[in-house]
């Protein structure tokens, strides 16, 4: 009588487990990181862009390299 | 009551305490004394190491690599050596002029300064409309040609073979050629896995374009530290490059080819058009003579003097002249280890 309660905690316990095992398997994580990445690297560009245009305002940017590259 | 630590009450405190013991000096105020000593010792002595140190380094003689408005050439990018062995066979090539009369090579002299020494002529004899430019370093600009017209190097080269005063062809009839040559498509297999088409046959000219700079120049040389790369008068014109203005337009890793710019602004520099162009590099600029985009400027000089005067509204004295033109000598990097000439060298 006690072994049936046990087994069936377990069973719906690895039913569970395996759900959200499925659950978290994400076939385009890296497609996201790869995504993510470029958005962080355009956002870094972007700050550097902008900081060199600030630069150059103030008249303490050395040469316009970076504003062309 | 609890009264609280303050500078004021510890000061009376110890003024008290001074008072009760008459004229002898406490010993906190000794050591006080010792160590004031000791910082005027020390303060002196900075002050007078301070004092000696431009007579043993001359000013500005040690140069800080981010503070120059001028940056050195970088090494030639890394790339497929099969890739860029065609490229180099490719800018030798004469296929890729309609009559077969002309390569790349023709006006872009890779055995002294990458251009033409200004003996560049039109498939019918006569003179083009612009002085050629170096090829060297020229992937180094922002934007290609005297008018800045455009961006990329790919985009140049089909224009080049376009172009109606000499190569007179395009990529496709080029192309039409060199399926014809097996040992040519053998080349392109081995480089790119297929036969010729437009984007292998642009990247490998493009990535032989990419390698030809010219690092090395002394004036780099004193950009990385080495202080006797460049003697007192040439150090002494590179100060008046920047003070007179010079490096407001000619900055940069190429020393110029980073923005337009009007030409003839307080003085006419050169007549016609175009009258905006994108703003040359000065590198090896000592061995591309003649001048300006009509070539009509056979010394560095002279074209030093016109562009004080026509774009800064500078009258140069001789000597001003003669101290500019050593520091520009000193932009004259090396290619495959040589150093980079003039065309009638």
């Amino acid at each position: 009588m006690k072994v049936t309660p046990a087994a069936a905690i377990v069973s719906l316990l690895v039913l569970l487990l395996t759900w959200l095992s499925l659950r978290a398997i994400n076939p385009e994580a890296e497609l996201f990181d790869l995504a993510f990445a470029a958005l962080d690297r355009f956002a870094m560009l972007e700050s550097a862009l902008y900081r060199d245009v600030f630069t150059t305002r103030a008249g303490t940017l050395r040469n316009y390299d970076p504003l062309v590259r | 009551m609890t009264q609280l630590w303050s500078p004021v009450s510890c000061r009376r405190h110890h003024l008290e305490i001074t008072s009760a013991r008459g004229l002898v000096v406490p010993a906190v105020s000794r050591a006080g004394r010792r160590s004031l000593w000791i910082c005027l010792t020390l303060l002196l002595l900075a002050i007078g190491a301070a004092a000696q140190a431009p007579d043993s380094e001359p000013s500005g003689a040690k140069p800080l690599a981010d503070q120059e408005p001028i940056t050195p050439i970088p090494p030639p990018p890394a790339a497929e050596p099969r890739k860029l062995a065609l490229g180099e066979r490719l800018f030798g090539d004469h296929r890729l002029s309609a009559d077969g009369k002309l390569a790349c090579s023709s006006c872009h002299d890779l055995r002294t300064n990458g251009a033409g020494g200004g003996q560049t002529v039109a498939h019918d004899g006569s003179k083009p409309p612009f002085d050629t430019l170096t090829v060297f370093n020229a992937a180094l600009n922002f934007r290609m040609n005297w008018e800045g017209n455009f961006r990329d190097l790919g985009a140049h080269v089909e224009s080049s073979l376009e172009n109606p005063v000499n190569m007179r062809t395009s990529v496709d009839e080029v192309l039409r050629k060199l399926n014809a040559d097996p040992q040519m498509v053998q080349q392109f297999r081995a480089a790119y896995g297929r036969t010729p088409d437009r984007a292998s046959f642009l990247d490998a000219l493009t990535t032989f374009e990419r390698s030809l700079l010219t690092p090395g120049s002394r004036f780099d040389r004193w950009l990385g530290g080495e202080t006797s790369a460049l003697s007192p008068g040439e150090l002494a014109g590179y100060q008046l490059f920047k003070s007179l203005g010079c490096s407001s337009c000619h900055q940069g890793v190429n020393v110029g080819g980073n923005l337009f710019e009007r030409q003839g602004v307080f003085r006419p520099l050169v007549p016609g058009k175009p009258e905006i162009v994108r703003v040359p590099s000065l590198r090896n600029v000592a061995t591309t003579p003649p001048y300006f985009h009509d070539g009509g400027t056979p010394t560095l000089e002279e074209a030093v003097r016109k562009m004080a005067a026509a774009q800064l509204d500078r009258t140069l004295t001789d000597q001003q002249v003669d101290s500019l033109v050593a520091f520009l000598k000193t932009l004259t990097g090396t290619y495959r280890g040589r150093a980079v000439v003039g065309a009638s060298q």
